[in-house]
């Protein structure tokens, strides 16, 4: 049976509460509100009876009330995101007697979570945390010889800037957003496959370590004025 | 925030600028990067029959800070024994520098480049027949 909560009238299906884990839930969210038993869209509050539950250690995924996978329906997400924001809007907190500060540290911790689910990068960077994968910090591979064609690709852009290469340049522009689809859907890829661990998680790093020299080239390609 | 004077000076007249043979039995190269902020830092060395640094370049695509590392990193490796290039220290470049606390990781980038350096041409020490005709006549 699918349980629905009525969040001012859009109802959002509850079986996606759990954040779609099955058995490796570690920490297991509430499905339904300590304080009066109704069924929860999010473990932060309960929609019901305005109860504030946990504010900080429920996940992105969980907080908003999706799967955590990083396959997203950015439309539901959307649509979650904004029944959970007016619930703990200042006027209607207010009028259901939920505490203020509170309500805005619930707020900003939604906004936080809708941050980074609705970017594609940081999605896939947040899935790797906490999936238990390394921080660019601790691990800075990245595949083949990025570093060596990104510092190439760096010294071609220096010298169509200093010789009005603006066909060159075109070029390198055309090449660097051709090379970041290409790597975004690499990055997709192995995020997709976070729960197998390992040697998964290493990869997707040094794709995502990969793509930061990426959008660095494509800044400065786009910078340059000829 | 505000930089001290010798950052200012090495990344305004940046020392060492450049590129040395990369296929040159006594030259090694370093290519280092912080996916944390997209920096890239190639450090070049060079090195002469006796094994000491005659020549370093670099070439950093980064903020002022990691510039002004890796500049300095190749004035003090000028003039050193190969072997001694590894006591450069990231805290050395910070207190020479007066890197601020957020800029810290500049200076390792510029040490990490230093020790790829380092290993790259000992690795062609080892292998390279011309190489090993080097190290013997430092011997």
């Amino acid at each position: 049976m699918r349980l629905r909560v009525e969040l001012l009238g859009v109802s959002l299906p509850v079986d996606a509460v759990d954040g779609g884990r099955s058995s490796d839930n570690s920490a297991a969210l509430p499905t339904k509100c300590h304080e009066c038993r109704e069924p929860l869209a999010t473990p932060l509050f309960c929609g019901a009876c305005h109860a504030l539950l946990q504010e900080t250690v429920a996940d992105h995924f969980a907080a908003i009330g999706i799967a955590r996978r990083y396959e997203i329906d950015a439309a539901d997400l959307r649509r979650r995101y904004l029944a959970l924001s007016r619930e703990v809007h200042p006027d209607r907190a207010a009028q259901a007697g939920l505490d203020p500060s509170a309500a805005a540290r619930v707020s900003s911790r939604l906004n936080e979570a809708m941050r980074v689910l609705s970017d594609d990068l940081l999605r896939a960077e947040y899935l790797l945390e906490i999936s238990g994968g390394p921080s660019a910090t601790a691990d800075k591979s990245v595949p083949g010889n990025v570093l060596t064609e990104t510092l190439e690709l760096r010294e071609e852009i220096d010298e169509a800037r200093h010789s009005g290469g603006a066909e060159r340049l075109g070029a390198i522009r055309a090449q660097l957003a051709q090379q970041h689809t290409a790597a975004m859907q690499r990055v997709a890829a192995l995020a997709r496959q976070v729960d197998q661990g390992g040697e998964t998680l290493k990869l997707l790093r040094a794709e995502l370590n990969a793509i930061k020299y990426l959008r660095r080239l494509r800044e400065e390609a786009a910078r340059v004025e000829i | 925030m505000a930089y001290g004077p010798k950052i200012v000076d090495h990344y305004e007249n940046p020392r060492n600028v450049g590129s040395l043979d990369k296929a040159s039995p006594r030259v090694g190269t370093g290519i280092v990067g912080a996916p944390e902020c997209g920096d890239v830092m190639k450090l070049q060395i060079q090195i002469d029959e006796q094994q000491n640094i005659v020549d370093a370049k670099f070439k950093t695509f980064g903020c002022g800070s990691a510039i002004a590392s890796s500049s300095l990193a190749t004035e003090w490796l000028k003039g050193r024994k190969l072997d001694q290039a590894l006591d450069i220290k990231n805290t050395d470049i910070v207190r020479e520098l007066a890197l601020p606390p957020v800029k810290i990781h500049c200076s390792v980038l510029a040490e990490d480049a230093i020790r790829a350096a380092v290993n790259d041409l000992k690795k062609k020490l080892e292998h390279s027949p011309t190489a090993e005709a080097v190290a013997a006549g430092a011997r």
